[in-house]
């Protein structure tokens, strides 16, 4: 909402008071000002001159030196001008070097050509008078020589604060220049002068409408209210409007705040609303059929045409005014296209209301229409300063229509609710330990009712708080909003920061944390993994990039309702398709690299929506396959942190919480399973090559992918380490080499070896692979050792024999 | 063949000097075979002791063998010298180039390292825990309760719009807009007074750009106690930050408005480009907001079971995302989750 200092200074004096300190003060004092605004601030610096002279520049073509005068004694000054429309007699406006104009430019001394120009005639556009222009301004001839431009133009210079709307959220009376103005009163401690509060004032109208009251012989329009959700209702009937231009100052103060001026009836509601915070509603009366509206709440699904030329539907339980025949108005939100203001009209109906706010809500979001009317509503207004709104219409259109207007009776159509204020009792202590700062009582008192609360005294150290009506909506209501009116009066920075003393507790970091820490130091720093955290809503193009999941297993995927683009429609299931997408762009600037993420995915299981923690993989090279590193390194990452794991080559045929077994992502000669607590929660692969061209990725991806569910709910590095003491006595290695088919897996040797039943063989290995044409020669290591005694030659002799036979016996072949 | 002493002793001191002077190796051995050999001037020397008086024997005897291994011992001295020169021409021969090392060489390399957003979030828990803060995690999936009802935000109230929900098909029906879903959690969790945060992911249905996403981090955090006050708020807010940014910034209180605190504020530190003065990064304002917080609505202390009456206390959250980018001056809040190594390339490898 943007406010104008000047229209807020007609109830309220702030002379003296810089704007940039009222764009502080209220800032700091009240809500949040985003941006402050100067308009025509250097209009009193520029004069209106008389061009007395033009000689062509002797260095240009198309430049001119023009004389001109300030006043009428004779005293000349020359610039340089350029313009096309210059000509002797014209009165044009000035601005000497030295002020900033509204575009930012600063007039500065300048040499153009050799000739110096003190200064510079202007333009509108250079003025900001206009978007774009062509020539000097040139202003009427009867304007005097000599006096300021916002003088000549009546344009007094103005600050506009732009205001958060967020930030007024939570007060309803701040949505028009007089709660703002109320505000700025307390701030600056300058008196209010509001005249529509007093009885005077509401008098004098009511006053006016008598004396121009029509005979009541005819009649007025009816308002019959048959909706809960209208809260209060007055309207009045206006005769003798025509349709016009509005007052320059109406015009001027619209424009400035945002409102685009349209005619002068329908800006006089605007400045209303922007005056007093309350929209209204202007009827063309001639358009009300049957002479009555009928409020009510919608029945039957129906359509209306609004304003805006949209059509909306409208459902059960919206309000709706209508007359006899057809639909008029979404109630509080917007008005029809058939009873609107024209060119036609010169009888007018003001409808001054206020709705149930969470109607108002459920209805604009619906339809998806924010109107400024809407939005003021649905933050509930006072229904107390309708009638106030009413009379304020009145004097305005008075003031547009001097002669000439006729007005019928005004119309209840549903008095407000009595308003009684609710004490909201206080103790000072307790504001005092609140804030951490010692207030004084005469302090509160004064700040409070200064904000037009009633304070009464019930002991030395009690009172009760009674707030205005205004503020009693939805704003006012607790101790806590005590504290907060007193807290930012007398500025949160005059209070001064305290420790609190507290008991000594030894707190632990949580294990889920050291978890998280612990994983993503193994990968980072043991596996030279760089982390990366990936977007989590995915679009369905990513899932068919990497032939993710097929069609119909869609319902396993969390949708948003409302994603903002194809790219962001649900929640991933898996860290793998972002990251085999970030390995295809990687791929494009490095040969080789490893990256890894710990992050939530999500998954639907019939109507529930749950989330687990994954960690998922990346190993990509350019030149090797490097599923045997990657598998090393998850091996390593599970034997690191004592988690027991089964390792087997992927079958596919059980379902792992990782991965959809039908992917055809996965090279069915390079992948592993992984069983974890009883579970498949892991898989370790490489990218099946269709998919890797499929990505135009030119290198092996390896990729792993694990459930750190069950993992997150055990205690982290559980397991202790048992020392055993160093053997005094040697160690004898034993090598020797089986002959083997190629497709041979090296790990049946391996189990086989370590059966072998020798409490001596302390290990058993493989040392090196080597293939020959057809054969594979794979060399195994068998370490012997006794804790106490050296093993004599003899029995290493037998042992070793032993081993090569239980070889044999398995049917194994040696190396000859 | 001249057999007296005095010769052959000359003959074999002479030899001293001929291994030193040998130019290979295979003149040594030469040599050496000479000094040994029927030739040379020992076995003769041998000879001589042989024949010798009993009483000579005495002495010539310790002389031969003295000759003898005096003589070895310059053939060893030379041999060890060739040995060790042809060591030293192979290893000259076989020079490792030490300028080949990986930072010369662009390619093939693995840099690990962590996200930046994981290096600031450690640093600021690790502040708060400094503090005497817990740490506590909450779902991103959400219920209304957790994420409204219960934080003082009632059903059709406009505030509910000030973050754009992101809703869901099925339960729970959305995805936190805020950390805050941690406070109810945390205050059933725990009995006042505590002190706890909360970090994580936030999504928002807003479009994205430079300094906007749909998902971001936020850093949530509650204290309550007996008599809390916006005194304690500041202190604890003001110690915070100072570690936090690792320098004293001014910082100030401007009201605010947050349904689940009463009063909110925004805290703002001084713009640490214009010093207060405004430019384009504060938007001439002077002051960048980098923390909402406030003293818990009494209602949303209710909802976690804690009297109002007998507790107060305040409630702050801060935008980690924000955090990350001033320290490392990133410009556009996409990166952090674009997945391209030559941004992570940035931090990996180092510590920050």
């Amino acid at each position: 909402m943007i406010i104008s200092k000047n229209w807020l200074q007609d109830f309220v004096n702030l002379s003296g008071i810089s704007s940039q300190e009222l764009f502080k003060r209220f800032t700091l004092g009240c809500a949040e000002v985003e941006e402050l605004e100067e308009h025509y601030s250097c209009f009193s610096k520029i004069t209106v001159a008389l061009i007395e002279k033009i000689t062509p520049h002797p260095d240009s073509d198309r430049l001119n030196l023009v004389t001109f005068s300030l006043d009428m004694q004779g005293t000349t000054h020359q610039v340089v001008c350029g313009a096309a429309n210059v000509a002797v007699g014209k009165k044009v406006p000035y601005c000497p070097v030295g002020v900033t104009l509204p575009n930012g430019l600063h007039l500065e001394p300048k040499k153009i050509r050799g000739v110096l120009s003190e200064g510079m005639l202007l333009s509108e556009e250079e003025l900001g008078l206009a978007e774009k222009s062509e020539g000097l301004l040139i202003l009427p001839d009867h304007t005097p020589v000599g006096i300021g431009l916002d003088q000549a133009l009546s344009l007094r210079p103005d600050a506009l604060l732009h205001l958060d709307n967020k930030s007024l959220t939570h007060r309803p009376d701040l949505w028009g220049h007089v709660g703002i103005a109320r505000e700025c009163a307390v701030i600056f401690e300058r008196p209010l002068k509001i005249p529509y509060f007093t009885s005077e004032w509401k008098n004098s109208l009511y006053k006016k409408i008598e004396e121009k009251a029509l005979p009541s012989s005819q009649t007025t329009i009816k308002v019959s209210v048959d909706s809960p959700h209208c809260l209060s209702f007055i309207g009045i009937l206006v005769e003798g409007v025509k349709l016009g231009e509005s007052l320059p100052l109406h015009k001027t103060r619209l424009q400035l705040c945002g409102q685009k001026s349209l005619n002068n009836l329908v800006d006089i509601s605007n400045y209303l609303m922007l005056e007093l915070g309350h929209p209204v509603h202007f009827y063309d009366a001639d358009t009300i059929e049957g002479k009555e509206l009928f409020i009510e709440n919608v029945k039957n699904t129906s359509s209306l045409k609004l304003l805006d030329d949209s059509e909306k539907e409208l459902l059960e339980g919206d309000i709706l005014i209508r007359d006899s025949k057809k639909s008029l108005v979404l109630a509080g939100i917007m008005g029809g296209k058939s009873s609107g203001i024209s060119e036609k009209t010169t009888r007018l109906f003001i409808e001054v209301a206020n709705w149930t706010p969470k109607r108002i809500r459920q209805t604009s979001v619906r339809l998806g229409l924010r109107t400024e009317s809407s939005s003021r509503f649905e933050k509930h207004l006072d229904c107390h300063q309708i009638e106030r709104v009413l009379l304020r219409a009145v004097e305005l259109l008075e003031e547009q229509f001097p002669e000439g207007l006729r007005y019928h009776a005004p119309v209840w159509g549903k008095r407000p609710t009595p308003y009684i204020p609710k004490a909201i009792p206080i103790c000072l202590e307790t504001l005092q330990n609140r804030l951490g700062h010692r207030v004084s009582k005469e302090q509160v008192v004064a700040l409070l009712t200064g904000l037009q609360m009633t304070v009464q005294e019930k002991t030395p150290n009690t009172f009760e708080v009674f707030p205005p009506s205004f503020r009693a909506t939805k704003d006012i209501s607790l101790f806590e909003d005590i504290v907060e009116e007193i807290g930012r009066l007398i500025g949160f920075d005059t209070i001064v920061p305290q420790s609190p003393t507290v008991p000594l507790t030894l707190n632990s970091r949580p294990s889920f944390l050291s978890w998280h820490r612990g994983i993503a130091d193994f990968w980072s720093f043991q596996k030279q993994s760089t982390e990366l955290q990936l977007h989590p809503l995915l679009g369905e193009k990513i899932l068919h990039q990497v032939d993710w999941m097929a069609p119909l297993e869609q319902n396993r995927l969390v949708f948003l309702k409302n994603g903002l683009s194809l790219d962001q429609q649900f929640l991933r299931p898996s860290l793998l398709p972002a990251l085999l997408i970030s390995c295809r762009e990687n791929a494009k600037n490095f040969s080789c690299f490893r990256f890894f993420e710990i992050g939530k995915i999500y998954k639907k299981d019939q109507e529930t929506n749950k989330e687990e923690t994954h960690l998922g993989i990346i190993f990509f090279k350019e030149t090797h396959p490097c599923i045997l590193d990657l598998a090393n390194a998850v091996e390593d990452f599970l034997r690191f942190f004592s988690i027991p794991y089964q390792l087997s080559s992927f079958e596919g045929k059980w379902p792992n919480t990782c991965v959809d077994s039908s992917w055809r992502g996965i090279n069915p000669y390079q992948a592993l399973e992984l069983k974890l607590f009883g579970k498949l929660q892991g898989i370790i692969g490489s990218l099946h090559p269709t998919i890797t061209q499929k990505l135009k990725i030119k290198g092996h991806v390896s990729f792993a992918s694990i459930s750190l569910e069950d993992i997150l709910q055990k205690q982290p590095f559980k397991k202790s380490v048992t020392y055993s003491p160093i053997s005094k006595a040697p160690s004898s290695n034993f090598d020797f080499t089986l002959k083997t088919a190629l497709n041979f897996p090296l790990e049946e040797a391996i189990l086989w070896g370590k059966k072998f039943k020798c409490t001596e063989m302390i290990s058993f290995g493989h040392l090196v692979t080597f293939t020959k044409e057809e054969d594979k020669f794979l060399t195994f290591r068998a370490t012997f050792a006794h804790p106490q005694e050296t093993l004599s030659s003899e029995f290493l002799q037998k042992k070793q024999q032993e081993l090569m036979q239980h070889f044999v016996k398995a049917g194994y072949t040696f190396k000859e | 063949m001249e057999t007296d002493l005095p010769f052959l002793q000359k003959k074999a001191e002479d030899f001293f000097s001929f291994f030193n002077e040998a130019k290979t190796k295979e003149e040594l051995l030469k040599l050496k075979a000479e000094f040994l050999g029927e030739s040379g001037p020992i076995i003769p020397l041998m000879e001589l002791v042989k024949k010798a008086p009993k009483e000579q024997k005495g002495t010539l005897g310790p002389l031969a063998n003295t000759l003898r291994s005096k003589g070895l011992e310059s053939f060893q001295k030379k041999w060890d010298f060739f040995l060790e020169q042809e060591i030293l021409d192979s290893l000259k021969k076989n020079s490792l180039d030490l300028t080949a090392r990986e930072s010369f060489s662009a390619l093939d390399k693995n840099l690990g390292g962590l996200h930046p957003r994981t290096v600031v979030q450690r640093e600021v828990e690790d502040i708060f825990t400094r503090l005497g803060f817990d740490i506590l995690e909450g779902p991103h999936l959400e219920d209304d309760y957790h994420n409204f009802s219960a934080l003082n935000i009632p059903e059709d109230h406009p505030a509910r719009e000030m973050q754009d929900t992101f809703w869901l098909e099925g339960t729970p029906p959305l995805l936190r807009t805020h950390t805050s879903t941690i406070q109810v959690r945390g205050m059933k969790q725990h009995k006042p007074p505590f002190r706890f945060i909360g970090p994580g992911p936030v999504f928002r249905c807003e479009r994205t750009d430079a300094s906007h996403e749909s998902v971001f981090y936020q850093l949530e955090g509650m204290y309550v106690d007996k008599n809390v006050s916006v005194a304690h708020l500041i202190y604890f807010m003001k110690v915070a930050l100072k570690e936090i940014l690792k320098r004293e910034a001014p910082i100030r209180l401007r009201p605010g408005y947050f349904p689940f605190t009463e009063p909110s504020f925004e805290l703002e530190i001084e713009c640490a480009l214009c010093k207060g003065k405004g430019c384009s990064v504060c938007k001439q304002l002077g002051w960048v907001e980098l923390l909402p917080c406030g003293m818990i609505h009494p209602n949303v202390l209710r909802a976690g079971g804690i009297d109002p009456d007998v507790f107060s206390g305040f409630a702050f959250g801060l935008g980690l995302d924000r955090l990350v980018m001033m320290r490392f001056k990133i410009e556009d809040i996409r990166l952090l989750q674009a997945g391209d190594l030559r941004f992570s390339y940035q931090f990996a490898g180092r510590s920050l």
